[in-house]
This record gives structure tokens, C-alpha cells and sequence, in this order.
């Protein structure tokens, strides 16, 4: 004779033979402990059932793959020190950006990227933020300051040379804003592209059109600011 | 059919473009959230994703319906999660700022609730089976996965009766050990 157990089981696996259904149903007409057991190894027969067939574990590989690729992006952002913002992100400057100067002008300063992820124990990130909020609220004197004592502490952070340069196109200081972009521009960072522009509208302001010319030339055409760049181009032909 | 349904179905279809969207849009939205909060940048992405294949497993019940904007349902479950979380950590210090950006969500809370305690419930199981032992684990995993449990007996060297018998002794098992979790009582 079969357990409890055993005819639950079967019960659930349709499984039962005649003798074992008659034995089944007798138990469960009359014991009411019974009962509840096959209801709760019902529910618990449902639940393995659903999850154990789900493609949980394929939805997993995905959201691991989309959390790498986010984090590998992120790090980037984050160890900007290693000069490894993203291009995604570095190409987003060139598209995401505010009008500086009057609606008459042709260009815009880019949105610096707030690292909202790091420590805000950070003196060193705190004045980052700093230099951020100043930036976007178009205060580049103030950004300018901020970023100037940063690249003096930490001068291999090439993030903060490009915003300094940028807070002096913003100042309107165009030849200084190019002695900082130019090593931007000639260097292999994620910063190069964008250096590039915003050399180039240095050398514009300059009213020295083939450098500019020149610069927008060697922006590479994979990049997201490529068509802006060429648009600019045509202006300047 | 809200419009942010979309983003169900990226996780009902494992859609990779999708589901990279989601990490795109939410995912630092959900590190905010959980860094306020006594988290770490990690802990965010575990929850996130944890949360996400909640919302899978909410989303394949025919019932489910999108009844907020995914942002709001993503936050409510990473939110639960993560408070879960903390409970079990015995880690305390929700700041104000948090609760605030938690009450903010209660109201989703209510709409969800029959899907959400499923979910944790559906867990919990999944989370005792993997406290038995080897045998009974691979015995139930392998009979709810595959039809024919005369050949599971085969594969496994052992008698289809001796399969059935050990199979419901570990289901009996299961069974006592899920009955005795606090969240069934």
C-alpha cells in the first residue's frame, strides 16, 4: 500500500493506477488533514512547476549581459582619471547641449557630465560637482576656477582639461580655450572628437577658418557629433 | 494597455536590445534609490536585476496588468526588495529623504499587492528547494521539467518506484519546510 505522500504525488503526476484512486478518494472524502495536504502539495506542485519551466536562467543571461555593458560604460565614466569616459557618453557632449552664446550663434556648449555615482565624501569629487553645477548654470568663471585648481592637483585628468577648455569658450577666452584643447585633440582619449569641435569654433572665433576647417576634417565619421561637424564644415566652405 | 507594456514584453521575449534599454533608462534611477538607502552600487544592480526577473515572473500570469508607468512599478519591486533586503541584513538607518521617495510609490503598492506577495512566496520556495539535499533537489527538478519519469529513472540508475517514493518524500519534505516559513503563516 501506497504513503500519503506517494498518493499525493501520483495524484499530481497523474499517475494514480484504479486501486490507488480508490484509496485516494477515500482519503480525501473523509480526513480533512488529508485535504489540506493535497492542497498545499498542489500550490507547491504549481509553483516548481511554473518557475522550474520558466526561461528564467536564459533572462538572466540577458540582464547580466545589460549590467556588464551598463557597468562597463559606467566605470568608464567613473575612472575618468584612466581617461576612459565612454564614447557613447563623450559622443553624447556634442549632441546634448545649451545654447551659450546669442540664438544667433551656430554652436553650443555640451552638458558636463554631472559623477553623481561616486562618493560625495570626495573632496576631489565635490569640487568636480561643483565645477559641474557652475558649468551648467553657465557660470564659467566659476567653473573655470574650480576645474584650473583640480587640473593643478591632479594634471593627468584629461576630463578636466576638456571642461577647463570649454569653460573658457564659454568665457569667450578663445585662445587659451585652444592651448587647452589642442593636446585634447591630438591625443587617442574619448575626448579627442569632441576637442576637435570645439577647437574648431576656437579657431572660428579666432577668425582662423583653416585651422578650423582642419579640425573638423579630422573628426572621425563614426562619431555621434560627426554630421554636426559637417554641417559646420559647409559653413565654413 | 499602458504603453510602458513594452517593457514587459522586453523581459517576457528576453529581448536583448530591450532589456538593455531598461538598464539604460532605470538602471541609475534604482542605484539613487538603493544608495540613499544603506546600499552600495552593487547592491543597486543585484536588486535591479532581481527585480526584474520578478517582474518576468509576475508579467508571464495571464492576471498581470501594467497599471503604472514601468518606472514606478521598477522602483515599488527594487524598493520591496531591497527593504527585504535590509531586514534580513538587520541593517537599520532608512534615511527620511528615502522614505519620502518610498511613499511616493505606496499608492502602486496597493495595485500590486496579490502579484508581489506571489512573487516573494514564489521565491521563498525557490529559495528552500535549494536547501535540501542533492539527491532531492536534482530528483523534484528533473520530474517537473521533464515528462517522461521512467526515463528520469533510467538516467538516474535507480527503479521508477524508487523514483516515485523518493520523489514524494522529498515533496513532503519541501512541503513541511515551506509550511514552517514565517511568510506562509
Amino acid at each position: 500500500m501506497k504513503t500519503r505522500e506517494e498518493l499525493i504525488q501520483d495524484y499530481l503526476d497523474q499517475q494514480l493506477t484504479a486501486e490507488d484512486q480508490i484509496q485516494f478518494d477515500e482519503l480525501y472524502q473523509h480526513d480533512a488533514h488529508f485535504q489540506q495536504e493535497v492542497a498545499s502539495q498542489q500550490s507547491l506542485y504549481a509553483v516548481l512547476e511554473k518557475r522550474l519551466n520558466s526561461k528564467e536562467e536564459d533572462l538572466r543571461a540577458s540582464l547580466q549581459t545589460a549590467r556588464a555593458s551598463l557597468a562597463q560604460e559606467r566605470g568608464k565614466v567613473v575612472s575618468f582619471k584612466k581617461w576612459l569616459i565612454p564614447i557613447a557618453v563623450a559622443a553624447c557632449l556634442l549632441i546634448i547641449g545649451r545654447l551659450v552664446f546669442d540664438s544667433s550663434t551656430y554652436y553650443e556648449l555640451p552638458a558636463m557630465q554631472s559623477e553623481i555615482v561616486r562618493g560625495q565624501e570626495d573632496p576631489e569629487a565635490l569640487s568636480y560637482e561643483n565645477a559641474v553645477k557652475a558649468f551648467n548654470d553657465d557660470d564659467y568663471d566659476q567653473s573655470a576656477t574650480i576645474l584650473k585648481a583640480l587640473i593643478t592637483e591632479h594634471p593627468d585628468v584629461l576630463q578636466y582639461q576638456y571642461y577647463y577648455g570649454l569653460s573658457l569658450l564659454g568665457k569667450k577666452e578663445f585662445g587659451s580655450a585652444t592651448d587647452l584643447l589642442i593636446p585634447l585633440a591630438e591625443g587617442e582619449s574619448v575626448f579627442r572628437d569632441d576637442a576637435l569641435y570645439y577647437l574648431a569654433i576656437a579657431y572660428i572665433e579666432l577668425k582662423q577658418a583653416p585651422k578650423a576647417i582642419e579640425c573638423i576634417q579630422r573628426i572621425s565619421p563614426d562619431t555621434h557629433g560627426y554630421s554636426k561637424a559637417q554641417k559646420l564644415l559647409k559653413r565654413l566652405k | 494597455m499602458h504603453p510602458d507594456n513594452k517593457y514587459i514584453l522586453y523581459l517576457l521575449n528576453n529581448d536583448h536590445l530591450g532589456i538593455q534599454t531598461i538598464y539604460d533608462r532605470y538602471a541609475r534611477k534604482v542605484v539613487r534609490l538603493i544608495m540613499k538607502n544603506s546600499g552600495s552600487d552593487d547592491d543597486a544592480y543585484d536588486i535591479l536585476q532581481e527585480a526584474l526577473v520578478d517582474i518576468y515572473h509576475m508579467a508571464r500570469d495571464r492576471n498581470f496588468v501594467l497599471t503604472t508607468n514601468f518606472e514606478s512599478f521598477l522602483l515599488l519591486v527594487c524598493k520591496r526588495k531591497w527593504l527585504n533586503q535590509l531586514k534580513k541584513n538587520k541593517v537599520s538607518g532608512v534615511t527620511n529623504a528615502e522614505e519620502h521617495v518610498f511613499d511616493s510609490i505606496d499608492d502602486s503598492d496597493r495595485v500590486y499587492e496579490e502579484h508581489l506577495m506571489q512573487v516573494e512566496k514564489e521565491n521563498v520556495v525557490m529559495e528552500l528547494l535549494e536547501t535540501l539535499g542533492d539527491r532531492c533537489k536534482e530528483i523534484i527538478k528533473t520530474c517537473m521539467t521533464t515528462k517522461n519519469q521512467e526515463q528520469i529513472a533510467d538516467k538516474m540508475g535507480i527503479s521508477y518506484a524508487y523514483l516515485r517514493k523518493k520523489k514524494s518524500e522529498c515533496m513532503s519534505k519541501l512541503g513541511e519546510i515551506v509550511k514552517s516559513h514565517r511568510i506562509f503563516n
